[in-house]
């Protein structure tokens, strides 16, 4: 199985060295995506405290992209949810709880990308998560901490600019933003908590989101 | 039986000829009402159709009239205050319900309203305020600005006229705007009171067709014209108006104005006494008859069954008036507040105040609520109970051997959170309703002219803010079921550890637990509000997650660490959850004992063989 992997992404990355000589230094170096979708937390009783096996999820990455193909960054990500809480002595739930993620992640991604005007680029990566976290119980103050643990994610960007040239063509002159596209991705992360009863939780889950990625 | 039958044929021919033939198309006038304010406004099931704001009437009107033109169309706008910018169409005149109650702004920036390439097209009844330009007029005809206040402000324009010569502005106030009427053409300019602004008319255009119009306190008036109000002693100032408040933006009239029957002669105050018309927003044919609406009138109990209320005066000529005086009604119903009132009392303007007696203070008591079972929180508890018919508000009866201990009054609601209590101890909770004999009363000024008043739309002002007073004692429930529950701390999920704490809430295995809780506490009101708690605290978090983690791999070490935890938490409680009283006398205590036992030491040290004595 990982052989079948490194060969995989030898194969990704060798178009990237082939084309590398010939790329020109008007190449853009940056990558910033803006993004929002749903997160389904991996905590079995999610649901049943917060209503919902899902909730909303926001963030935002900023890379440098070593090569066209290669980029090195990180992620910050926003969770939030509100739900109820367990009063342990009577064995229920009560109270409302207000339950924040942030996730932070340093990450490495490879894209498929071998032409500049290639419309589709599908990509995948993955690295290391710090997961924030912050349990709000009304009328008793809050829980913080933090636990570490990994993510990857995959998915597909297409390219905008040829939905209107000229106004990409500004957004370069302007902003000096090269390329925009419009991206779809899903992201798993793994982040294991103790918990305070003894044993340990998956703060993580399975994202689905989507953004705009700049190139600049 | 054969003319019988002509009969009938006849009979059938004469309806169908009724039926069939185009008979003649009556012209209609429907008008679009705009109200905002009102829940079931619907442009598609109101009747006539209503809308919540006034572009969009507008444009459903010019709509309406391109499909059905022998109808003619207008809007209709209640009083509110509108922040939409207004552009009017050919031929649909906009007309606001009450001029000082129906506002446009423009948020001091911006054209209210604009009027450019239109025809046959009226304003009418409004308040303009806070505007770079209230009204601009451009390539249009027949447009006319009638009975509007203008309060643009010091650097705006009132009304601004462009290539439109046949505009016509005609009973209106222009008040403390920088340029109250700005024009390139001599514009009917009549029957109108220009007061406080920087610049009351512009001047390079010819003025024959401005006249009977006030000038009061202009820095400059511009062209006066014909006939302009003035003083029987010259004077640079102009003539007041008498205007009874401009800061509340009432531009009515007071008795003795000059602006009164002073007007153009061949205008007529047609909807007051007919006579010759004012001058300002409150004269001519397309005035608003409606009285300032009364200030919020104060209510108190005069005895058991009787309350004194009394209100502001409302100081228009057509309600305080030495010869020809107005009235107030006062409204007021038993327990319903708001409108229709079940009773009403006339009273003559030269009062301002009434006592109204025979009113009934015994009410029934309502029904016993049903008080749910508690949901516990950290130091509270969450109640909830059923409505009960009528009542007035609820109390709230808690305590630790009966719900007769304490009570809260948690006025009219059907949940409440009991808080200050302890985790762990349980409580005894009832509820009762009450029901109080409640009058709501609303005031509104009647004018003096003796056509039939109706509240808010024709000689009587809209209903005042209520006051509310109680009557007698309140009448209260029996206690409703009595519950028992202790409050806890709530513990969220995933119960995830906290950065402080760490010791503590790993040995007693939650982080939620009274002990946890108090050194918590103790950290937020003692450590961190000082350099060396603060440095203590960090220290704290840096080692504390280790020690944590060894005890929960080892747990026969967590009562060990409890034991040892046991001062530590005793003093943070004592610390956190006793009045500085206690801690006064508990301190004074442990230092007379202390002392106490110095002093019996020296005397013991005495009485020994080798002491000093």
């Amino acid at each position: 199985m990982k052989k079948t992997i490194l060969i995989l992404s030898l194969l990704f990355l060798l178009p990237a060295s082939a084309l590398a000589a010939d790329q020109s230094e008007e190449r853009p170096h940056w990558s910033l995506e803006l993004k929002g979708g749903i997160f389904t937390p991996a905590l079995p009783g999610f649901k049943e405290f917060y209503g919902s096996k899902s909730t909303d999820e926001f963030g935002g990455t900023l890379a440098y992209k070593i090569i066209r193909q290669v980029e090195l960054g990180i992620e910050g990500e926003y969770v939030r949810a509100g739900g109820q809480g367990f009063a342990p002595l009577h064995g229920f739930t009560a109270g409302h709880v207000t339950y924040e993620l942030f996730p932070l992640n340093v990450f490495a991604l490879v894209r498929g990308v071998f032409s500049e005007n290639q419309v589709v680029v599908p990509y995948a990566g993955g690295g290391f998560t710090r997961m924030y976290y912050d349990e709000k119980v009304d009328l008793q103050g809050s829980v913080r901490g933090h636990a570490d643990g990994y993510h990857g994610r995959a998915g597909l960007q297409f390219l905008l600019d040829g939905l209107d040239s000229s106004a990409a063509n500004s957004f370069y002159l302007d902003y000096g933003v090269f390329h925009t596209y419009f991206f779809i991705e899903a992201e798993y992360s793994r982040v294991m908590a103790n918990t305070v009863s003894g044993g340990s939780v998956n703060l993580g889950g399975t994202s689905y989101l989507a953004g705009l990625l700049f190139e600049f | 039986m054969r003319l019988k039958y002509a009969g009938l044929i006849c009979a059938a021919v004469f309806i169908l000829l009724a039926i069939s033939s185009p008979g003649r198309v009556e012209a209609t006038s429907i008008a679009f009402e705009v109200n905002p304010k009102d829940p079931t406004c619907s442009p598609t099931t109101s009747n006539p159709p209503c809308f919540t704001t006034i572009q969009a009437a507008i444009n459903e009107a010019v709509l309406s009239a391109q499909t059905f033109t022998t109808n003619s169309y207008s809007v209709l706008v209640e009083p509110g205050n509108y922040g939409e910018a207004i552009t009017l169409a050919s031929g649909i005149p906009v007309q606001g319900r009450e001029t000082a109650g129906t506002t446009l702004s423009g948020g001091g920036t911006g054209t209210v309203v604009t009027a450019s390439n239109v025809n046959n097209v009226s304003l009418r009844n409004f308040t303009v305020i806070n505007a770079a330009v209230g009204i601009l007029v451009s390539n249009s005809a027949g447009v006319n600005i009638n009975n509007n206040v203008f309060q643009a402000g010091t650097a705006g324009t009132a009304v601004q006229i462009q290539n439109s010569p046949t505009t016509n502005i005609v009973n209106n106030v222009f008040y403390q705007n920088g340029t109250a009427i700005s024009r390139d053409a001599d514009i009917v300019i009549k029957n109108n009171i220009f007061s406080t602004n920087t610049l009351a008319i512009n001047l390079p255009s010819a003025f024959t067709l401005i006249s009977y119009n006030d000038f009061f306190l202009n820095t400059s008036d511009g062209p006066t014209g014909s006939n302009a109000i003035t003083a029987t002693t010259p004077t640079p100032l102009g003539v007041d108006p008498l205007f009874v408040n401009p800061g509340l933006l009432d531009f009515h009239l007071r008795e003795n104005s000059p602006c009164i029957d002073t007007g153009d002669p061949s205008i007529l105050d047609t909807n007051i006494d007919d006579s010759r018309s004012d001058i300002g927003a409150y004269g001519g044919p397309y005035m608003d008859t409606i009285p300032f609406r009364v200030s919020q009138p104060s209510a108190t109990q005069e005895s058991s069954n009787s309350i004194s209320i009394s209100w502001n005066p409302n100081n228009s000529y057509l309600v305080t008036n030495t010869t020809n005086p107005g009235s107030y009604n006062v409204y007021y119903s038993f327990g319903v507040s708001g409108p229709p009132y079940q009773n009403k009392v006339n009273i003559i303007s030269t009062a301002t105040s009434t006592v109204i007696s025979g009113l009934t203070s015994t009410v029934a008591a309502p029904p016993t609520p049903f008080l749910y079972p508690p949901s516990p929180l950290n130091d509270a508890l969450q109640l909830s109970w059923t409505a009960s018919a009528g009542a007035s508000g609820y109390k709230v009866h808690y305590g630790i051997a009966s719900p007769d201990e304490n009570t809260v009054d948690v006025k009219n609601v059907t949940g409440y959170t009991l808080r200050g209590l302890t985790n762990g101890q349980t409580y005894q909770i009832a509820v009762s309703a009450y029901t109080l004999a409640t009058y709501f009363f609303s005031v509104t000024a009647v004018d003096n002219t003796g056509k039939t008043p109706t509240p808010g739309i024709a000689h009587e002002s809209a209903y005042s803010l209520e006051a509310q007073v109680t009557v007698g004692s309140p009448a209260e429930s029996a206690n409703s079921n009595i519950v028992s529950d202790f409050p806890e701390a709530i513990t969220a999920y995933p119960d995830l550890p906290n950065n402080g704490c760490f010791i503590a809430t790993a040995a007693y295995g939650y982080y939620s637990a009274p002990q946890v809780q108090a050194l918590r506490q103790f950290r937020d009101r003692y450590l961190l509000t000082n350099a060396v708690g603060t440095a203590f605290v960090k220290w704290y978090y840096r080692y504390g997650p280790i020690g944590a983690e060894f005890m929960n791999e080892h747990p026969w070490l967590k009562p060990v660490v409890r034991t040892a935890l046991l001062p530590a938490v005793g003093g943070a409680m004592f610390m956190t959850r006793t009045s500085v009283t206690t801690k006064a006398m508990v301190l004074v205590g442990i230092g007379l004992l202390i002392m106490s036992a110095i002093l019996y030491g020296k005397k013991l040290r005495g009485l020994r063989p080798g002491g000093n004595q």
